[in-house]
């Protein structure tokens, strides 16, 4: 081979001297892997995100590279760092995020630290056991102005931003019943939730906010009322005791519940306020009268104890309740030399319920009070239980009572008239029935009723009475013999005869015939018989004293 | 060889001869320099997406390296760094030594340096092993949610820098190396 290249010296020419055949294609190739890789570097700086700051108060489990940010449960950034805030009263979380989702991310935007969470209402977020926390974050759709320095919260949000339905206020006396993630229920389905309580400026109250979904929302008119369903209720009446538990979660932690009670309630707008009634009933009741409506005040004065009577009683009038008692007092007048102390309630009446129509001002219903009282309206005192010995205000009408007027002058209401109730009777009739059974001596009686029960046993189960019913049968059987044979003999007639023979002979002389002896001893015999058996009887066996013992017991009067 | 001898092109395919393969150097350092570029994100990138139930992971060679270290694998560690970092750097510097000594009296001879070439490109074919783990790691561990491994850029442009490195020393003519060389035939 070589021989033969060197044989043949081949046809060298240098190469044609063009552009294409001096540069290689070749060089596209890191020409083209260069701008490859700039692209991509490119690509991915410009693809970084946006870099957002959330302060919370504390980062438990908020790991840098790690911790993701979430939307909806996916995925929409990293933390990148987490620092202090100047002054150390935050940790400052930093999360990159997807730069197409970083537009919507504006000042509305929450985010708080998903965490693992065991409440009454179920077991949340329990997939950051395994994965760690990560941070939540929720904003609405809206492209608004780029905000990148958040606060985040505490806890999830109990009302999503952007979710549909009503906010609307709750007001209620105290905070029982009120706390963060109670459930507004309706018929029992939850439709919505209360946020934490706050106490209002006044500190009178307490006001919840609560938020109710839509749908549900349109269920919330002007004529809807809201009821505390917390804990649980036992009402104690005449159909017996009644247990009532709305759930297991509000009787945890509270909850309302509402109920449109009538119809004609008109749409309400958001951030109405609604009070919270301590019942159903309470909320019921409250449907009858408007809650702002003016009320008329009036005074009474009892002369006797109004003991069961308490703030927040009944004022009846023929049986319907027109208002209630709102303030008891003490008055001292001096009758004579003698000083008395006279209870003063105040009356709230609603004019509305006395008839006057749901119009009626306070001016009205005085005027109808005043002509009711010359008719002989009084008020008195009324047991409205007598278990409870609790009371109310009755107004009744007594025509045939002592002529009076509705004093318009007494300050500081114009006062009603009052009547003695007879309830003094009937707490004294009732104490001497209590007082005599007090009296009765029952633990000396069952006492002494045990100790002769115990005596009978003790002679029934004795020996000498087992051993006596035997012996007992054989002067029986002896005696029947001894009055067979003398119902044989014709005994009885024979006596008969020599009675009347003896009669006769003593109505002739009194001097028994001869031939009378010998019957007159064996009559002797007779009755003296079967004596001399029991007394045998009783010395032999030594069963009197058992049977004594007993009978001395009954015998003696009890102890007192 | 040359058939006939003398003639300027192939009687077979008609396609020009060449004494030398044309352009051979500058091709070289073309496929040298798209070798280069590539390797780049290959070791910027990370390699393997891993992701648990727990967490996600994503390594790049060196960081397997370190990762590995922690863990006390040495041998595991030497093993990644030798085959994903020493030996693409020390083919690079290998086939820029060769192209730099042709026609030049450099301290290795014609013979080492033809050995050299013949290494590099006998290596070259094996340099796709962490390609073929990232490959198999991805193909067998596709659990879900409780174990996913992917392969990430970097595992593309490593094969790529492979590829351009092995065609790099396939495109060195090694006639040039015994140019100039008093030793030639």
């Amino acid at each position: 081979m070589t021989n033969r290249i060197e044989a043949a010296e081949p046809d060298i020419r240098p190469m044609r001297q063009g552009l294409m055949s001096r540069i290689s294609l070749v060089w596209l190739v890191p020409v083209l892997a260069l701008v490859a890789s700039l692209a991509l570097a490119w690509q991915n700086y410009s693809d970084r995100g946006v870099l957002i700051e959330i302060g919370f108060k504390n980062a438990t489990g908020v790991e840098v590279g790690k911790t993701q940010l979430r939307y909806r449960d996916v995925s929409v950034g990293t933390v990148e760092r987490v620092t202090f805030s100047e002054d150390l009263s935050q940790v400052i979380v930093q999360v990159r995020v997807e730069k197409d989702i970083a537009a919507f991310i504006d000042a509305d935007a929450l985010f708080w630290v998903e965490r693992p969470q065991v409440s009454v209402r179920g077991v949340s977020g329990l997939g950051t056991v395994l994965s760690g926390v990560y941070v939540n974050g929720f904003w609405d759709a809206t492209i608004g102005e780029p905000e990148h320095r958040f606060t985040g919260l505490g806890a999830a949000p109990l009302v999503r931003p952007g979710s549909r339905g009503i906010s609307i206020v709750l007001r209620a006396r105290n905070g029982n019943q009120l706390s963060a993630g109670a459930p507004i229920l309706y018929k029992g389905i939850r439709v919505g939730v209360m946020e934490a309580p706050s106490l209002t400026a006044s500190g009178s109250d307490v006001v919840s906010n609560g938020f109710i979904e839509a749908p549900y929302d349109a269920l919330v008119t002007s004529a809807t009322r809201f009821w505390d369903t917390s804990g649980f209720e036992v009402s104690f009446g005449a159909g017996g005791v009644k247990l009532d538990v709305e759930s297991l979660a509000s009787l945890l932690e509270g909850g309302v519940t509402f109920e449109t009670l009538v119809s004609g309630g008109g749409p309400v707008e958001t951030g109405v306020t609604f009070p919270i009634y301590e019942s159903e009933a309470a909320a019921r009741k409250s449907l009858f009268h408007d809650e702002n409506a003016e009320l008329l005040t009036v005074a009474t004065e009892f002369g006797e104890s109004v003991g069961g009577l308490v703030v927040g009683s009944e004022v009846r009038f023929r049986g319907i309740k027109v208002g209630e008692v709102s303030e008891l007092t003490m008055r001292v007048v001096k009758s004579g030399a003698k000083r008395a102390v006279l209870l003063r309630a105040a009356l709230q009446l609603r004019p509305g319920n006395l008839g006057l129509g749901q119009d009626a001002t306070t001016n009205e219903a005085l005027v109808l009070l005043q002509d009711y009282v010359v008719q002989g309206l009084r008020a008195r005192l009324t047991s409205a239980n007598i278990l409870t010995g609790e009371l109310i205000v009755e107004l009744v009408e007594l025509p045939k009572a002592k002529a009076a007027v509705l004093d318009l002058s007494a300050k500081p209401y114009p006062l009603v008239p009052s009547v003695d109730a007879n309830l003094s009777d009937l707490t004294a009739t009732a104490e001497g029935v209590f007082k005599r059974i007090n009296a009765l001596k029952v633990e000396e009686l069952i006492a002494s009723a045990i100790g002769v029960l115990d005596s009978v046993n003790g002679l029934v189960a004795s020996d000498g009475v087992k051993a006596v019913l035997p012996e007992l049968t054989a002067p029986l059987a002896e005696a029947r013999v001894i009055l067979a044979e003398l119902r044989g003999a014709g005994a009885g007639a024979r006596v008969n005869a020599t009675r009347s023979a003896a009669e006769g002979a003593a109505s002739g002389s009194r001097q028994p015939p001869q031939n009378c002896r010998p019957w007159q001893s064996s009559l002797k015999n007779l009755r003296s018989g079967p004596r001399p058996c029991w007394q045998a009887m009783v010395k032999n066996h030594g069963w009197s004293r058992p049977v004594s013992t007993p009978c001395a017991t009954l015998a003696r009067p009890p102890k007192p | 060889m040359v058939y006939p001898p003398l003639a300027g092109t192939c009687t077979r395919c008609g396609s020009a001869l060449h004494s030398r393969a044309p352009l051979s150097l500058q091709r070289t350092i073309a496929w040298l320099l798209a070798g280069l570029i590539a390797y780049v994100p290959a070791s910027i990138y990370p390699m393997l997406l891993t992701s648990t139930l727990f967490e996600r992971q994503e390594s790049t060679i060196l960081g397997g390296v370190v990762d590995l270290l922690h863990h006390g694998s040495f041998g595991d560690a030497v093993i990644v760094f030798v085959a994903s970092v020493v030996i693409p750097i020390g083919k690079f510097l290998a086939i820029l030594y060769l192209v730099r000594a042709v026609g030049q009296h450099r301290a290795l001879s014609a013979h080492q340096r033809q050995l050299m070439l013949e290494i590099v490109e006998f290596i070259g074919r094996w340099s796709m092993i962490d390609v073929f783990v990232v490959a198999i790691l991805s193909a067998l561990v596709q659990l879900d949610s409780v174990a996913t491994i992917n392969p990430g850029i970097a595992a593309v442009s490593f094969a790529l820098s492979v590829v351009f490195t092995m065609l790099a020393a396939q495109s060195l003519d090694s006639r040039l190396i015994w140019d100039g060389s008093e030793t030639g035939t």
